[in-house]
């Protein structure tokens, strides 16, 4: 159970700059009232965040991915189970023997 | 608070594979089982874990794994700012503590309350809690039974985290209206990741200008809307 102090160093220098990023757009928002711009903006980040996360992942993995991709989608919107969506996205990608790039 | 950390328990299934992969990693690297702790503890953030370990040196790259973090973590800075209907009723080390627990999936399932019209900041809480002990249990396991536990890179069981959030866009989609600015963020993903950029810039660009032709579409019909 060692604790060097070079590592502790590195580990709060990584914890500082996360709680940053998690609490400053907030901190931001909060501290001046955005234009009406940033607030319809607002209402679309969510969705195109997690779009523009995928994309390039689903792109890069190719047509095993993509139908994966589209079973997990298909579960979610015909049984509401997170769980169940994850599992069979998985368990089709493991039958079609696709393979996540490294 | 109780419903998020149900509703987060469905998940942590899928978020195991990547919280035992950094205790591997970890070990790997030469972190004692306290360092792996107080690194995945307090950082909570696995992406940003996995490249500042993949650039680990000897003695630690303070500087290298501070920049790591920052860069790769700043999508999270819009995340925050996106949950401003719940955070707004917080105040205190209630807010600034519940916004140390945000990760994606929380994110995730807490937009899928606010589009159901409940607003409840402890759902946030509840999900970020049961995320970050799964995630200590998991880097646990993955650290003490490294050499069991070498699960291939391209094992099909890592699809489950971007399954996670496949499935969380049924309940964020709201309609037609969404397939522009939705588009738009994945083509200029896919335009800023075949440029060669890497995290988080194809995800910021993507998420950026998809939320921003969203926004001037609803505008301009809402100017429109007001002049007649």
């Amino acid at each position: 159970m060692t604790l060097r102090p070079d590592v502790l160093a590195a580990i709060l220098g990584m914890a500082l700059a996360t709680y940053l990023c998690r609490a400053g757009g907030y901190a931001l928002l909060r501290a001046t009232r955005p234009p009406r711009f940033v607030e319809a903006m607002l209402q679309h980040l969510p969705g195109c965040i997690f779009i523009a996360f995928l994309v390039p992942t689903l792109a890069s993995g190719g047509p095993a991915f993509w139908v994966a991709a589209g079973v997990t989608v298909a579960t979610q919107a015909a049984f509401g189970r997170l769980a169940l969506s994850i599992a069979m996205g998985v368990a089709a990608l493991w039958l079609i023997g696709g393979a996540m790039p490294a | 608070m109780a419903r998020g950390a149900r509703a987060a328990l469905a998940i942590t299934l899928a978020l195991a594979p990547f919280g035992l992969v950094i205790g591997v990693v970890s070990d790997a690297r030469g972190l004692s089982l306290l360092e792996t702790w107080l690194m995945s503890g307090l950082v909570f953030a696995g992406t940003s874990q996995l490249v500042a370990l993949e650039l680990w040196t000897e003695p630690a790259p303070i500087l290298g794994a501070t920049l790591a973090a920052l860069v790769i973590n700043l999508r999270m800075a819009p995340m925050g700012a996106a949950l401003a209907p719940v955070l707004d009723r917080l105040h205190g080390w209630r807010l600034w503590g519940t916004l140390a627990t945000l990760v994606d999936n929380a994110f995730a399932l807490t937009i899928a309350e606010i589009r159901a019209g409940r607003r409840d900041a402890g759902f946030l809480l509840g999900a970020g809690l049961v995320m970050w002990a799964n995630w200590m249990v998991m880097v646990t396991l993955g650290h003490v039974f490294a050499a069991l536990v070498r699960l291939p890179p391209g094992h099909p069981v890592f699809f489950a985290a971007a399954a996670t959030l496949l499935a969380l866009l049924v309940p964020i989609w709201r309609g037609r209206s969404d397939l522009l600015p939705w588009a738009a963020a994945g083509v200029v993903a896919l335009a800023a990741h075949g440029a060669g950029l890497g995290a988080p810039w194809p995800v910021l660009a993507g998420a950026c200008a998809g939320a921003a032709l969203g926004a001037a579409r609803d505008l301009r019909g809402g100017a429109r809307a007001r002049r007649r």
